[in-house]
């Protein structure tokens, strides 16, 4: 019992993940509309080296960015005299300590002989972040002296590894040197660590080094990174004092619905239908093997789409609703499997009754048509058209339909495509389940049933398109020529078409079984 | 089992470094409580005061970013005796949008903090309904009723949940076998007398 509701507690733990996930992409989705925010989490520190060569000077600029995170737990040592707030003597402290930090983990090397980088100049802001909070930005330029000539250089950044992050480092030259070899890469993928490639987002750069070779070319005038430091003595006035606790920011807005990620969550909701339908054990098998046998026609199969869509939406919203409201009475759990069960014996009934219903008819027809009574492919049979009566307006099928008597196929009753499609979406899927339980949870029931429906038409559209592939397939079957010269003919027909229906419904049974068999023998239904 | 050989010295250095570099890759309430706590359990109480604060952090930018923390705040805030009136502010509000038996033990355990024990028995009861065998909700439970002066179910209640894990958690496990003790000693005298 404990266990049970431990997987209940873990579900509801997994529908926020899913939430936050969905609300992910909306940041995502939104461009990055707030410029300081930090992609790959609110917990991750950057770091970002960026390497310009000369004919007799290496520059480094070393940009650290702390998303919220570590900028709070890295404040108190910002603010030495612990007032909640930052002043200029505590920032200048602060400053020179974290630029010596920097300085001692940059190892440069050059032709082998470690050498000196040179403090040039440094800056400390504090951007604001997410949740009114601040986040830490410190820019730190270095320079080293050169001979002018060849050199192989190494630069490492040995900060600590543990911090999760975004580390890159870009090496560039000025007009009067030039890379002759290089492991890293001249362009900047971050922007400096204010923009980050969305592209690179699940694998983000890691890099924290660099093995180069230049040769010094005539002197000729500033370096950018020279100009830059020319120019950056003034530090911006924002930004540059902080608040322990950050200003209150506004934090409802961004809770709103937007259009386009309501859009965006539907087309997502939907590939995942579709995904989940493709996934083994579904009912696509059931679905196949009943077309297969049966003169299905898009029509049909549009309505057990329609079918599996219509009763899984309400299955997984009525077993939200018992979940969240009556899971003092009700163990969800038990209840999920009951309805596997009970997926499973209907999907039985079915095939029974097909397989009974076709061998009769299928026999019995043997019987009527035994021998002399030569069928041509392309041969209408008149006395069978009459029986087709229920198909009308479906024309240009039935020229293969006619070829099959009527009986054998089994007629398509709307009660067993009912029976199929209602089986077919009976077992709530747990992804489905869980983005209502989260959506009821947050209060947005409506959008969670609209998102539900979406992943149940992406479900629906995949099982009945892949009945139709069967259907188009078989058909196709029946026209080859290979299968008719082959003598794999009966009555003028290809006999495993002939005998396909009989043995299509076999395939419902077994494959009712083996759910009816799995959902009873999982545990927790009887122990 | 209780009676048994002291408990083994707490080795809080280790458990301190390992929670530190935990929280260090990933700075979640989880760890970061944890961490909290046993600098706590290690008397490094400044340090320890520095990590809620940081849970504190981290729940506001969990709501900025749309995710719902107010279920674990309500029992970090009950837990460690902050905000008491925020707590359970928010313990009703998760409870009233999804009754179950968690909601339910974390308002029942709020409402116990705050000194509202008939409420808290109430509630606590609907945390029991299913039978979860879970130590922290029956410890929880166990301690309503001792406050309910039900010393019986107290210590009924109270030695399933350290039956169940005598570790359940580094603030109370000791006070659980504390209460148990206590109450054994009031039992007998009752009977002897």
């Amino acid at each position: 019992m404990a266990r049970l509701l431990a997987l209940s507690r873990l579900q509801l733990m997994a529908a926020g993940a899913v939430v936050a996930l969905l609300l992910a992409f909306v940041t995502l989705g939104a461009g990055a509309q707030d410029a300081q925010a930090h992609p790959l989490g609110n917990f991750t520190v950057n770091r970002y080296v960026l390497v310009e060569v000369d004919a007799d000077e290496i520059y480094v600029l070393y940009v650290l960015d702390m998303a919220e995170i570590p900028t709070f737990q890295e404040f108190d040592s910002v603010d030495a005299d612990a007032n909640g707030s930052v002043d200029s003597s505590e920032r200048d402290a602060y400053l020179a300590r974290a630029i010596a930090r920097i300085d001692e983990s940059l190892s440069l090397t050059v032709g082998g002989a470690a050498v000196d980088l040179q403090r040039v100049s440094s800056n400390l802001t504090f951007p604001p972040g997410e949740a009114g909070l601040d986040t830490l930005r410190i820019e730190g330029y270095f320079r080293a002296e050169v001979e002018p000539g060849a050199h192989d250089v190494m630069l490492v950044d040995t900060s600590d590894t543990n911090r999760p992050g975004w580390r890159e480092v870009v090496v560039t030259s000025a007009e009067s040197a030039r890379l002759t070899a290089t492991d890293a890469p001249a362009r900047d993928r971050s922007q400096r660590l204010t923009r980050y490639d969305e592209s690179l987002l699940s694998s983000p750069l890691s890099t924290s080094g660099a093995n180069f070779s230049f040769q010094s070319l005539e002197r000729a005038g500033e370096t950018s990174l020279e100009a830059e430091i020319g120019s950056a003595s003034e530090p911006a006035e924002t930004a540059e004092t902080a608040n322990r606790l950050g200003g209150f920011g506004s934090l409802i807005g961004e809770k709103d619905l937007t259009f386009g990620f309501v859009v965006l969550a539907l087309l997502l909701a939907a590939g995942w239908g579709a995904m989940h339908a493709l996934g083994p054990g579904h009912g696509k098998t059931i679905v196949a093997a009943y077309l297969v046998g049966s003169r299905a026609t898009a029509r049909h199969a549009a309505f057990l789409g329609l079918t599996v869509t219509v009763t899984h939406t309400a299955v997984v919203f009525a077993l939200g609703l018992v979940t969240l409201y009556l899971s003092a009475f009700i163990l969800p759990e038990t209840l999920f499997l009951w309805l596997g069960v009970a997926s499973g014996a209907m999907v039985v009934l079915l095939g029974s009754a097909l397989v009974f219903g076709r061998a009769r008819t299928f026999l019995g027809l043997r019987h009527d048509h035994s021998g002399d009574h030569p069928h041509d492919h392309g041969h209408s049979h008149g006395e069978h058209d009459h029986h087709d009566h229920s198909h009308d307006g479906m024309s240009e099928e039935e020229h293969v339909r006619s070829h099959l008597p009527p009986g054998v196929e089994g007629p398509i009753t709307l009660r067993s495509l009912l029976a199929l499609g209602v089986s077919g979406g009976l077992i709530p899927c747990p992804s489905a389940l869980l983005v209502m339980l989260a959506s009821i949870t947050l209060g947005r029931v409506a959008f969670g049933l609209v998102l539900v429906t979406a992943f149940s038409i992406g479900l629906a559209g995949v099982l009945t398109g892949v009945g139709l592939l069967v259907l188009y397939g078989r058909r196709h079957l029946q026209g080859m020529r290979i299968v008719q010269r082959a003598g794999l003919m009966l009555e003028g027909r290809p006999w495993v078409l002939q005998a396909l229906p009989v043995i299509a419904p076999v395939g419902v049974i077994i494959a009712g079984s083996i759910i009816t068999y799995d959902a009873l023998t999982r545990p927790g239904l009887f122990g | 089992m209780a009676a048994g050989a002291p408990p083994p010295p707490p080795h809080f250095a280790e458990a301190i470094e390992f929670y530190e570099t935990a929280v260090e890759i990933s700075p979640t309430v989880e760890y970061v409580v944890a961490l909290g706590d046993v600098y706590a359990a290690a008397g490094r109480e400044q340090d320890a005061e520095e990590q809620y604060e940081l849970v504190d952090v981290i729940a506001r930018l969990a709501e900025a970013n749309g995710v719902d923390t107010d279920l674990e705040m309500a029992l970090f805030k009950a837990d460690h005796g902050r905000n008491l009136g925020d707590a359970l502010a928010e313990a009703r509000a998760v409870y009233a949008r999804r009754p179950g038996v968690h909601t339910a033990d974390v308002l029942a355990w709020t409402l116990y903090q705050s000194g509202e024990y008939d409420e808290a028995s109430r509630m606590v009861q609907e945390a029991l309904q299913l039978g979860t065998k879970d130590a922290l909700i029956l410890f929880h439970a166990g301690m309503i009723a001792h406050a309910n002066s039900d010393y019986a179910t107290a210590l009924d209640l109270l030695q399933q949940a350290v039956d169940t894990n005598p570790h359940f958690s580094l603030l109370f496990a000791e006070m659980a076998q504390e209460t148990l003790a206590q109450g054994r000693a009031l039992t007998e005298g009752g009977t002897n007398g």
